[in-house]
């Protein structure tokens, strides 16, 4: 076992980092560390992807024929966890992230011609339609259709927590093309215009007020049958292979460090106004935190080595996506402990929102209430909510656990 | 012997109370959530109950009954069950009262009891809260110092209940020379007195239909008669224990109206060809729901009893009533919110709206009382 990173994975780190000192600016840094969601808004988030893409590293997991990096695994992490202590504001992965590279894995030629230099510019914008009304977790279970009319799909249905759908011109879908004797079967993994006549988008407002989700409505939608990836009615095989990466490796702990360190930093300087009487519950929690994400950050590195090693990453996804939810969900808990009263204050104003508050009305004069750390605790704390619910919920990855861990 | 019998009025009050939780509270909850105001005919429809003028004396024009800090903690978890918000703005002035009951002179009952036995709602709330870092009852930074007869008050309140409407405040403050609730007293303050600048605080997370406002006190001049209590002053450790009792039933309530919500939800949707209820995972987390339902109220009720009864014991058994159930009822309002998943997340149902009530009942230390 040796846990020593390489010196070339140590010039690599300090590229980055130049990079970062050099390009990530104030203003950027600034929406990072005022985030509320797991999402940037989208302004900020393409004006980091457009800095990035002139940097030729917005599609690191890429090969360089596409347009990518190409980086290793290793690098990948280095790169992520550098974005992350350096506070950059997140690039919207639904395009880079998922759809790329199950167009480089699954579609044609001319698929990758068309959409993947457009997904790196940032000129094509892409959401996710997976979950639908009872279809999330459960997601073979999905029912919107998609029947071959000549050259097209004609496709009716309803997508729900489709994140971004509301300023994004693409969607990637899983549609039924077939009822089949298992739900798995009859699916197709389908690309759709979001400005074709018949699709409509509707919002969602989430729990912290923010909208970043909606509802799309498919009514007679059609679609080119060349838009399908992947052969029709195995899509499942598709999706599959793209949660791999939804679930895999994550890069989660680094993050939490510098909200650690937030935490902390307040706590300092209310003690140093003269207020510390919880001082030592609060520290004893932010001890504990720490430790967990020591703990996760070596279950990352582990789960990086395996990747670097060619394997697949298997069930640590799940163990990853329950743990790193968990855990920050906690630091979310202690931060709120840590911020009292100031917690009460609903002031989107005073934050980098992920997405716009509907009926939000803010104060005439922009004030806002407690000190500029307390700002997004409690929107952070009701966001990260969906961290135990989201790409199957926390129930779920527990079964899969013990199924496939445990052969329970 | 020990008993947990309520009586047949407690009983009644209780069930009547669910009764217009459910079918007034409850199914206009969201739409007084996100309009931000409570209407005045739902504290008028509260109001109508009776349980102010109630416990108001016969001398005064009321009923005569005996203060309980049983029924009132029975009734604000029946409220509760039906919208934490509305219920909290109808039991907010039993602050005033009660505090009047227990700790006035005949003179400040005689001068103020009276408006409470009325058929129109009175507005008048109890100002504990303050906004500094760690913030507890005990370490109030608001103070009052003796000038002649009178007290000069100066601090800030925050979060005040019903603080857009009330006529008057009960305001909470320290003498600066020494410390802890021993120190502290009650101050009867109205609105129009000089000194007090009354601003409205409607950006909250939760309870935002609850009018909430900061009380800013500079060199506020108050005559003697203003103290409640008189030179006897009041225990503010029971004032502060009755406020944190009256937020745990409010938000215990909360808590049984989420579990209840997400027991038919966990029999109906099905997800991997069976209803989730049937996995062990959903089904713990409802048992564990249950199970902490049942015993926040008993700790809720093992408190209030002991209020009600003078025991000596009462003001730990409210701290750990109100310790135990700010853990818990977030908790519960959490693990309905994942039960139904993304649906959970979003306002179409009201779990969201239950999360962010029941954080903002448990940072707040009492917008009620029992």
């Amino acid at each position: 076992m040796d846990l020593s990173w390489s010196d070339a994975d140590r010039r690599f780190a300090e590229e980055v980092n130049t990079f970062l000192d050099t390009r990530l600016t104030p203003e950027l840094r600034s929406v990072g560390a005022r985030m509320t969601s797991v999402y940037a808004d989208h302004e900020t988030g393409m004006t980091w992807q457009r800095i990035l893409h002139q940097q030729g590293w917005v599609a690191p997991a890429w090969p360089v024929a596409h347009g990518g990096c190409d980086w290793s695994i290793t690098q990948r992490y280095i790169f992520a966890r550098a974005l992350a202590e350096a506070g950059a504001p997140p690039v919207s992965p639904m395009g880079i992230g998922m759809c790329g590279p199950v167009l480089i894995g699954h579609g044609t030629p001319e698929q990758q011609a068309r959409f993947l230099p457009r997904m790196l510019s940032g000129e094509d914008f892409w959401c996710q339609g997976y979950s639908e009304p009872g279809s999330g977790s459960d997601l073979a279970t999905l029912q919107m259709s998609a029947v071959e009319d000549g050259d097209s799909f004609v496709c009716n249905g309803h997508k729900l927590w489709t994140t971004h759908a509301n300023v994004a011109n693409w969607i990637f879908c899983l549609v039924r093309t077939s009822q089949e004797d298992i739900p798995q079967k009859g699916i197709t993994f389908l690309l759709i215009d979001m400005t074709t006549p018949g699709v409509s988008v509707q919002p969602i407002i989430s729990l912290s007020g923010e909208h970043i989700q909606n509802h799309v409505f498919f009514t007679d939608v059609r679609v080119p049958r060349a838009n399908a990836v992947g052969p029709v009615g195995k899509g499942w095989t598709v999706a599959k292979y793209l949660m791999q990466f939804e679930r895999g490796g994550s890069v989660a702990a680094p993050g939490m460090k510098v909200r650690l360190q937030r935490i902390a930093a307040m706590l300092k300087a209310e003690f140093a106004a003269g207020f510390g009487e919880e001082s030592q519950d609060l520290r004893s929690q932010l001890a504990e935190a720490s430790t967990r994400v020591e703990a996760l950050e070596a279950l990352e590195l582990r789960v990086m080595s395996k990747l670097s090693g060619g394997e697949a990453p298997g069930v640590e996804s799940s163990i990853l996506k329950t743990v790193g939810t968990e855990l920050s969900q906690r630091i979310t808990e202690i931060a709120l402990a840590a911020a009292g009263l100031y917690a009460a204050a609903w002031q989107p104003h005073a934050v980098a929102a992920g997405g716009p508050t509907p009926g939000f009305v803010p104060p005439n004069d922009f004030s806002s209430v407690g000190p500029a750390y307390s700002h997004t605790v409690a929107a952070k704390y009701f966001n990260d909510r969906a961290g135990s619910i989201y790409a199957g919920t926390n129930e779920i990855q527990r079964n899969i656990m013990a199924k496939a861990l445990l052969g329970l | 012997m020990i008993s947990f019998q309520l009586t047949d009025e407690q009983a009644m009050i209780r069930d009547s109370l669910k009764g217009f939780a459910a079918e007034v509270l409850a199914p206009t909850a969201r739409a007084i959530d996100e309009a931000g105001e409570v209407p005045a005919s739902v504290i008028k429809a509260g109001w109508d109950f009776g349980l102010l003028a109630a416990s108001v004396p016969e001398a005064y024009g009321g009923g005569g009954a005996e203060r309980s800090c049983m029924t009132n903690a029975v009734a604000l978890e029946a409220l509760g069950g039906g919208c934490a918000s509305q219920g909290a703005a109808i039991m907010a002035p039993g602050q005033f009262v009660g505090a009047l009951l227990d700790f006035g002179t005949e003179d400040q009952k005689a001068e103020h009891l009276p408006q409470f036995a009325g058929e129109t709602p009175v507005a008048c709330s109890l100002a504990i809260q303050e906004s500094q870092f760690g913030f507890a009852a005990e370490n109030q930074r608001t103070t009052a110092v003796r000038k002649g007869n009178g007290w000069i008050l100066n601090g800030e309140k925050r979060l005040v209940p019903l603080g857009g409407q009330a006529s008057q405040f009960l305001v909470l403050a320290r003498d600066p020379e020494s410390s802890g609730l021993g120190a502290v007293s009650a101050f009867i303050v109205p609105r129009d007195t000089e000194g007090l600048t009354v601003t409205d605080e409607a950006g909250t997370q939760g309870l935002k239909p609850l009018s909430k406002a900061r009380l800013t006190l500079t060199d506020l001049a108050l005559p003697g008669s203003a103290r409640l209590g008189g030179e006897a002053g009041i225990d503010a450790l029971r004032l502060v224990s009755q406020a944190r009792v009256g937020a745990a039933a409010l938000v215990l309530g909360l808590a049984r109206q989420a579990t209840d919500f997400a027991i038919p939800y966990a029999r109906e949707r099905v997800a991997f060809g069976e209803p989730i209820g049937k996995k062990q995972s959903i089904a713990f987390m409802l048992a564990d729901m249950h199970i902490e339902c049942e015993t926040m109220r008993w700790m809720v009720w093992k408190a209030a009893s002991l209020l009600e009864h003078n025991d000596p014991g009462a003001p730990k058994a409210a701290a750990l009533a109100q310790d135990y159930v700010r853990r818990k009822a977030v908790k519960i309002a959490d693990d309905a919110l994942q039960i139904f998943g993304g649906h959970g997340f979003i306002r179409d149902l009201p779990l969201e709206m239950w999360l962010r009530n029941a954080r903002t009942l448990t940072v707040l230390d009492g917008p009620v009382s029992v």
